[in-house]
């Protein structure tokens, strides 16, 4: 290999990686020349970046301002007097909250339904999964105006049954379950195909023998589905709990985060401080709490990874 | 990987040898529970669309009107007239195959180095790639911009597509489905005297590419709907992708619902249309995402 990739490269990059001691008689340096774009990329828009908000959120950082004081971790114990940023995290808990509650378990309840391969399944994927190519701005714009006090269908279909009618997002208790129960529809069809992949995963030949054993269908999915499917569950939740943490673009487009704090989330509050208010080290701080949370759910998963079931 | 998701309607789990009665209301259960489902998936956008042929005046309505008599096209035609459109969707396009095309290239490059190659700083790389897996590119946005703003990138196209050409995702997709392919192909090739990128432009890529194709929807899929970047990054409203365009129209059409429900059909229709030619590639983008290779 290695007489050979000394041509793929000019003479003197190749002594030059030789010097530099990245390279010896048994690498081939084009490998470096392979990989070197997307190494730069990571480095210059991800790791610097990375290590930015750590170093900004320390600062009294106005974009516009001659110097950025060094201020420690007063933006810290800014945020933890402030009141909008308590409400907004506990907005993204209660979001996050209410996707492993409802939109995990019926993604899982969907996937097993599609699993049983009946007539129809490709028109039913197809269409539960609708929401999930739409982009987030569009289904909040189609959402709002369901949602509309006056002329939306949801309080139309409400007024014709004869039930109370309500402004849903216009209201203080019900705007942050409206804006979240539209999500959980967005994003269903998203963790449905997830445990759909991890349900044609199991190999055949377990229920080929489970059937010969005689087992019935419940045992089938007791003891040969569930247990397999665990690992993908447990993704799907880790996965589902970082979505929630970024939730952002829908409560922009419905409600501006109104009425007043009423659905306030982390991502929100720190666009509005980043870039509406200019205050980038105290929004910088708020990047650091989201990088601790989505941190702490990843080494999780990690942990988790290693004990996956080997088929 | 073993993403390959069956839609076939084949039954593989037995489920449906059995016979019986019990076996009907089973089926039928799961077909009532199936058909809900659809529907509560879709009647959001075919209300979308009914409230769009309607013409202004007449959207208050009841029940029974909410299929339009006489539907009309002008909340399409004044909606597009009014606002830049097509510029915002020239924009969205032309990110979209920016991002696209950098990501297959280096993707399957670097997927190519990590699952193939012997180098020394190969492990550093591969825990570069985990590692910027798990940052969310919204809590870098602050530092990012000040970084782009040092460039005199901001408000480019560059700007915007660089957060996403640096996404990891596809470079650990693309290594997994490399690791796939049996190292005597490369040995043959070597034999047949192939160099390291001769390998991979003549054997790895044209084996990559449903692998590739998957990849390209996700990330097409994605970019199309980008929100915050975008709006941070781009000042002037004809530098817009669709997305952040289409957002800034509920404040000024605060009640025409027609003409913003004209909007936001104009905004789903490229992906929904691609969707529906390859509802398959399409999900497998997604399930790679929970595929662990």
């Amino acid at each position: 290999m290695s007489t050979q990739s000394v041509r793929e490269i000019p003479k003197q990059l190749s002594e030059w990686l030789t010097n530099a001691g990245l390279v010896d008689a048994q690498t081939n340096p084009a490998w470096y020349f392979i990989v070197v774009p997307k190494v730069l990329l990571f480095g210059l828009i991800m790791i610097v970046p990375f290590l930015g908000a750590f170093y900004v959120s320390l600062h009294e950082w106005a974009p516009l301002a001659q110097t950025h004081p060094f201020i420690g971790l007063d933006n810290y114990v800014q945020l933890l007097h402030d009141k909008v940023f308590w409400k907004s995290l506990q907005n993204t808990v209660f979001y996050a909250a209410m996707l492993l509650l409802f939109d995990v378990p019926i993604a899982l309840g969907l996937a097993l339904l599609l699993n049983m391969k009946l007539r129809g399944t490709r028109f039913y994927s197809a269409a539960i999964f609708l929401p999930v190519v739409t982009s987030w701005v569009v289904v909040s714009l189609i959402w709002t105006w369901i949602y509309s006090p006056t002329n939306g269908i949801l309080n139309i279909s409400l007024a014709s049954l004869g039930l109370p009618t309500f402004d849903w997002l216009g209201n203080r208790a019900l705007a942050m379950p409206a804006v979240t129960a539209m999500s959980i529809w967005k994003h269903i069809g998203f963790n449905m195909v997830i445990f759909l992949a991890g349900l044609g995963g199991i190999p055949d030949h377990y229920y080929e023998a489970a059937i010969i054993d005689g087992a019935n269908r419940w045992q089938r999915f007791r003891y040969i589905t569930l247990p397999l499917l665990k690992p993908t569950a447990f993704f799907v939740i880790i996965v589902t709990m970082i979505f929630s943490f970024r939730v952002y673009t829908q409560v922009y487009v419905m409600t501006n985060g109104g009425p007043v704090h009423a659905t306030y989330t982390l991502m929100y509050y720190f666009w509005e401080q980043g870039f509406g208010r200019f205050n980038y080290g105290y929004a910088s701080a708020m990047a650091v709490v989201l990088l601790v949370i989505v941190f702490g759910l990843s080494i999780l998963q990690q942990r988790t990874w290693g004990t996956d079931v080997e088929y | 990987m073993s993403t390959d998701l069956d839609l076939s309607g084949e039954d593989r789990t037995g489920t449906g040898r059995a016979t019986g009665t019990g076996q009907y209301v089973v089926k039928a259960l799961a077909h009532g529970i199936l058909i809900v489902a659809s529907a509560l998936a879709i009647i959001p956008f075919a209300y979308a669309l009914l409230t769009s042929l309607k013409p202004e005046e007449k959207i208050f309505s009841t029940m029974a009107q909410i299929i339009p008599a006489e539907p009309t096209v002008m909340n399409y035609v004044n909606i597009w007239m009014q606002n830049p459109l097509d510029r915002w969707i020239f924009n969205s396009l032309l990110l979209s195959a920016g991002v696209v095309f950098f990501t297959l290239l280096l993707d399957s490059l670097a997927g190519y180095a990590l699952a193939k190659g012997d180098f020394k700083g190969q492990r550093f790389v591969y825990l570069l790639v985990v590692g910027t897996l798990i940052v969310p590119p919204q809590a870098i946005v602050v530092p990012l911009y000040i970084e782009m703003s040092q460039f005199k990138l901001v408000n480019t196209y560059w700007a915007v597509m660089f957060l996403y050409i640096a996404n990891p995702f596809g470079v650990f997709m693309m290594r997994q489905f490399f690791l796939s392919v049996p190292d005597s192909y490369l040995e043959a090739a070597r034999m047949d005297g192939c160099s390291t990128l001769q390998i991979y432009t003549r054997i790895m890529l044209p084996m990559a590419k449903p692998a590739l194709s998957s990849l390209a929807v996700f990330t097409f899929t994605f970019i199309w709907g980008a929100f915050l970047w975008p709006l941070i990054i781009l000042s002037d409203s004809a530098m817009y992708p669709l997305q952040v365009g289409l957002a800034g129209l509920t404040g000024q059409y605060s009640s025409q619902w027609g003409q913003l429900m004209a909007a936001a059909i104009i905004a789903a229709l490229p992906v929904i249309t691609a969707y529906l030619l390859a509802q398959k590639t399409f999900m497998e983008g997604i399930a790679l995402t929970g595929s662990k290779g």
